[in-house]
C-alpha cells in the first residue's frame, strides 16, 4: 500500500478494500441467513413429527379405541378416518400438543389426517398418521408431508 | 497540599516525536494508528468468518441431529410394527398349526412338544413381517426391516402326577421376538435392534385322562397376550 503525505490511504485504496470486505461478508451473511431460514422451517417440521408421534402415542393400542374420534371412509368398509382431530374434539388438543402451536398451525397450514384400517391382516388393524404443511423456504412454496404408522393387534381370540 | 507530577524521559521523547513527525507530515503516530485500524479490521473479518463458518456447522448439526432423532424414532416405530406383525402369525401358527412362507415352523407343533415331550425350545426361529418390510419401505424411504428371530426362552409345565386333580397354573412360557432395523441411506446411519419378550399360556378346553407325566396336547389352546412383557432397544 502507498502511503499518502497525510499518513492515510488513498481514496481509491479505501474503495478497493471496502468492496473486497463486502464481497467477502456477502458468504458469511448468506450462511447466516440460510441458517435462520432452516431453523424456522426445522421448527415446522420438528412440531410436524411430534403431532405424529403425539397421534400414534395417544391411539397406539388398540384399546385406545380410535374408531370413536375416527368416521367410516366412503366407499371403503374397513377404513376410517378422520382429519385435524382437535377441531371436534377439545380434550385431544393438549394431548396431541396443539395448545402450544397455535401460531404454527395457522401460518404453515399445518393438517392431520388420521385413517385405520380394519383388519389388514386378521387381528391386526394399521393406525397411520399424516401430517402436511406449508413449505415457503425462499420463493418456492410446497407442500411438504411427514407420515408414521403403527399395527394395533386385538386380543387373541381362538 | 499537592505535588507537581515529575516529567518522565518516554513522555518526553513520545512529545518531542510527536512534535518532530507532525512537522515531516508523515508521523510515526499516523502509521501506528493506521496498523491498529488495519489490526481491528482483520479481527472483525476473522469474528464474521467464524461466525459464518459456525452457521454452517451449527446448521449442519441441527439437520444431522434432527435426521437422528426422527431416524431412530422411526425405527423403534418400525421395529414394533414389524414384531406385531409376527405375533399375529405366531398366534395363527400357535391355534392351527398354520404354516406359510412369512411363519415356515409350525409353533402349536412345537410347543406341543415341548409341553409333553420336553423336545428341545426353539430358537433362532423366523418370522417375516412382509407387510411390515413393504409399508416401511414405502412411507419411510431407506429402512429395511429385518426378519424377526424369535426364541423360547422360558417355559413352565406343572408337572401332573397320577389321577390326582389338575394342577391350578396353566403351562406358562415366554417368547422372545427381536428385530433388526436399518437406515443406510440417511446422513447418519441408523441401526437398531428391537427386542420384546411376550407371554404365552395354555389352557385346555377339555382335559382328558393323563397317561403317566404327559400332558395332553389335542385340545390346548395357547393364548399369547395382547401386550409385550418389556422392551428392550440395543
Amino acid at each position: 500500500m502507498r502511503w499518502t503525505h497525510h499518513g492515510g490511504f488513498t481514496t481509491v485504496e479505501v474503495l478497493i478494500a471496502a468492496t473486497i470486505i463486502s464481497f467477502a461478508l456477502l458468504p458469511i451473511l448468506l450462511m447466516v441467513q440460510r441458517n435462520v431460514e432452516t431453523a424456522r422451517l426445522d421448527r415446522v417440521r420438528v412440531f410436524a413429527e411430534t403431532l405424529c408421534h403425539n397421534t400414534l402415542e395417544r391411539f397406539g393400542r388398540s384399546e385406545d379405541l380410535v374408531l370413536l374420534f375416527l368416521s367410516r371412509s366412503p366407499g371403503r368398509p374397513n377404513v376410517y378416518s378422520g382429519t385435524d382431530l382437535w377441531r371436534d374434539n377439545p380434550e385431544l388438543r393438549s394431548q396431541l400438543g396443539i395448545d402450544a402451536a397455535e401460531e404454527l398451525l395457522a401460518v404453515y397450514g399445518i393438517h392431520m389426517s388420521v385413517a385405520l384400517l380394519v383388519n389388514q391382516q386378521p387381528g391386526m388393524d394399521l393406525l397411520s398418521c399424516r401430517v402436511s404443511w406449508v413449505n415457503d423456504r425462499g420463493d418456492r412454496r410446497r407442500t411438504d408431508v411427514v407420515s408414521y404408522a403403527r399395527y394395533l393387534i386385538h386380543d387373541h381370540v381362538h | 497540599m499537592s505535588y507537581p507530577t515529575p516529567v518522565t524521559s518516554s513522555m518526553t521523547m513520545f512529545t518531542d516525536r510527536g512534535r518532530r513527525d507532525r512537522w515531516m507530515g508523515v508521523s510515526v503516530r499516523s502509521r501506528r494508528g493506521t496498523g491498529v485500524l488495519l489490526g481491528l479490521v482483520m479481527l472483525i473479518l476473522t469474528l464474521l468468518g467464524l461466525v459464518g463458518i459456525g452457521a454452517f456447522f451449527q446448521s449442519s448439526g441441527t439437520g444431522r441431529t434432527h435426521s437422528r432423532v426422527v431416524g431412530v424414532r422411526s425405527a423403534l416405530e418400525a421395529g414394533d410394527s414389524a414384531i406385531a406383525e409376527a405375533v399375529i402369525y405366531l398366534r395363527r401358527s400357535l391355534d392351527t398349526g398354520w404354516t406359510a412362507s412369512e411363519c415356515p415352523d409350525n409353533w402349536r407343533s412345537s410347543l406341543c412338544s415341548v409341553m409333553q415331550q420336553n423336545a428341545p425350545w426353539p430358537r433362532d426361529k423366523t418370522v417375516v413381517p412382509k407387510s411390515c418390510q413393504l409399508l416401511y419401505a414405502s412411507i419411510a424411504g431407506a429402512f429395511r426391516v429385518d426378519n424377526v428371530k424369535v426364541d423360547l426362552v422360558d417355559f413352565f409345565n406343572p408337572r401332573v402326577t397320577g389321577s390326582g386333580p389338575p394342577p391350578i397354573e396353566p403351562p406358562q412360557g415366554v417368547l422372545q421376538l427381536s428385530v433388526g432395523v436399518s437406515a443406510s441411506g440417511r446422513v447418519v446411519p441408523i441401526r437398531k435392534i428391537i427386542r420384546q419378550r411376550w407371554s404365552f399360556y395354555v389352557t385346555f378346553t377339555r382335559r382328558s385322562p393323563t397317561v403317566g407325566s404327559q400332558t395332553p396336547v389335542t385340545d390346548a389352546a395357547f393364548t399369547l397376550l395382547l401386550h409385550p412383557l418389556a422392551t428392550v432397544i440395543e
